[in-house]
């Protein structure tokens, strides 16, 4: 090999090392804000968690307990685009790259979300369990409208 | 006998007369009625029937063309709608029934088990002529069928007739006599009309549904969905799950820890499984938490 092809060689080593330690630095940037909202997906997903244990079991501890969690699910649903603003789609995170093509619709399925969380919170006030079973499936509507196409689906999700 | 005596009683048998023909039709439009929406009912415990939607409408028909991916080609949903061109307008009882049980058109040809009659086959003869009422009241749309896109071998239809000699067995539901009635009802609703077992049993290199990994999770399910392990295994499939959390599930798509399924699982809750009384979900919730526990952890490849 001649010095020449043995520099080439070495500056692309070099050059594709620092590309590499680039990503993965601007993974680990990313890091917090991904964990952020993740944590805030879980709150949401407690939340939904916490009525279907009070329905499922048909919890003997008011409705308010329905109202209160809904409550919380329309309020953190403000929080989403915000959360979500900034560009993230490598790394840990199932967010798709659609949700930054496509920003107004995403922000327009977190008000939904608020919507339809604000109406089950209104509809628990009643206190009829049957009555409530209209808004809860529309809630899960919402959850999964945005997840349908902004979220990736279990086989596409990054390893755990 | 005097004409004055005689036109009372010709009148009370013409009531009469009346009041039966009345209750005969009103009978018959309420038996009528009852097929279609039993049917309806059967087309729900179906999950909806979605593969058959046409993605070409706004509102939701089953008018077909939806392409369905497999590992073997794409294949597209047809037209379940009466029009007599491109539907089943044309078709008879018997045409139905026969392509249900087993897999055969009017015009003999036979289908690919994407379109999944070993399941099918299991229903009672009531349930399939039940949803071809229901499906004979649909609004006919005219949309055409389109042949799937398989490569060689699975392009030829002969190559069907060989695995259905392999794979396939036209068999009723045998209701176990040593179960309860709720677990058999659940097993007739998961096997024969639900499916479970088309997207959540893994397959042989053949296409055929693995019997020993029975309900464990198929990691190609599809349109290439990742199917999860939902026999009662702890560690590895829904063991944890209690009666109630199952049946919460298949009626609104929420998972214990509140999040949602996506994909086919939420259409199908979403077009089908959601309309299920609560003591027919409860009974596919027994049959599930009967089965063999299966340890087997489904991830992408
Ligand atoms: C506006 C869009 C949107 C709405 C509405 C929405 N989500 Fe999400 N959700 C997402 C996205 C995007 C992700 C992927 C986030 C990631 O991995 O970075 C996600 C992820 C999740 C996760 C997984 C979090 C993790 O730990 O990886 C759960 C659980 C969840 N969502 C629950 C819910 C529930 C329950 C609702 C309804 C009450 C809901 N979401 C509504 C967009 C949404
Ligand atoms: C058309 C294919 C299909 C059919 C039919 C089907 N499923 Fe699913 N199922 C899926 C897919 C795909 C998922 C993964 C969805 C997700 O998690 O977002 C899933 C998820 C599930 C889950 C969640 C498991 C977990 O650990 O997260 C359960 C439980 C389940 N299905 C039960 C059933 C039952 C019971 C039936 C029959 C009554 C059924 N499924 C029929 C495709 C199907």
């Amino acid at each position: 090999m001649t010095l020449r092809k043995l520099l080439i060689a070495l500056v692309a080593l070099l050059v594709l090392g620092i590309g590499f330690t680039f990503v993965e630095a601007q993974e680990d940037d990313d890091a917090p804000e991904i964990a952020y909202r993740q944590r805030l997906m879980k709150g949401h997903g407690a939340s939904m968690g916490s009525i279907g244990d009070f329905l499922k079991y048909k919890l003997p501890y008011g409705s308010n307990h329905v109202a209160v969690h809904a409550k919380n699910i329309s309020e953190y649903a403000t929080l989403i685009p915000a959360a979500f603003e900034k560009k993230i789609a490598d790394g840990k995170t199932d967010a798709k790259p659609e949700v930054w093509d496509n920003w107004d619709d995403f922000v327009a399925k977190a008000n939904a979300l608020n919507v339809a969380a604000t109406e089950l919170s209104a509809a628990a006030a009643g206190g009829d369990m049957r009555a409530m079973m209209p808004n809860v499936k529309a809630l899960g509507d919402a959850c999964r409208g945005c997840h349908n196409d902004y979220r990736k689906p279990e086989e596409e999700r990054y390893p755990r | 006998m005097n004409p004055a005596r005689i036109l009372p009683v010709i009148g009370v048998v013409l009531a009469a007369l009346l009041v039966a023909s009345l209750t005969v039709s009103s009978q018959e439009a309420e038996a009528e009625k009852t097929a279609v929406e039993r049917g309806a009912y059967v087309v729900q415990a179906a999950g909806g029937c979605t593969c058959h939607m046409n993605p070409g409408l706004e509102a939701f028909s089953l008018s077909g063309g939806r392409p369905i991916k497999t590992p073997f080609g794409t294949i597209y949903g047809t037209n379940l709608t009466p029009d007599p061109d491109t539907g089943i307008g044309g078709w008879s009882d018997d045409d139905f029934m026969k392509a249900m049980r087993e897999g055969i058109g009017p015009d003999g040809k036979v289908y690919y088990p994407v379109f999944p009659y070993t399941s099918f086959t299991k229903m009672t003869d009531q349930d399939v002529l039940d949803m071809k009422a229901y499906l004979d009241t649909l609004e006919p749309v005219n949309n055409a069928n389109k042949e799937p896109e398989f490569g060689f071998p699975y392009s030829a239809r002969s190559t069907i007739s060989v695995w259905r000699g392999l794979h396939f067995d036209a068999e009723r539901f045998e209701p176990d006599s040593e179960q309860t009635d709720d677990w058999n009802r659940g097993a007739y609703l998961s096997e024969a009309l639900a499916h479970c077992g088309e997207c959540h049993t893994p397959r042989t290199f053949m296409g055929a549904t693995d019997e020993d990994m029975y309900y464990a999770g198929s990691v190609e399910g599809p349109e290439g969905e990742l199917a999860p392990n939902i026999t009662p295994d702890e560690a590895t499939g829904v063991g944890s799950w209690s009666i109630p959390d199952m049946t919460w599930f298949l009626q609104t798509s929420f998972k214990p820890d509140g999040d949602d399924a996506q994909g086919l699982m939420g259409e199908i809750v979403t077009h089908g499984y959601q309309y299920l009384s609560d003591a027919d979900l409860k009974a596919i919730a027994v049959y599930l938490a009967s089965l063999e526990a299966i340890e087997n952890e489904v991830t992408p490849p």
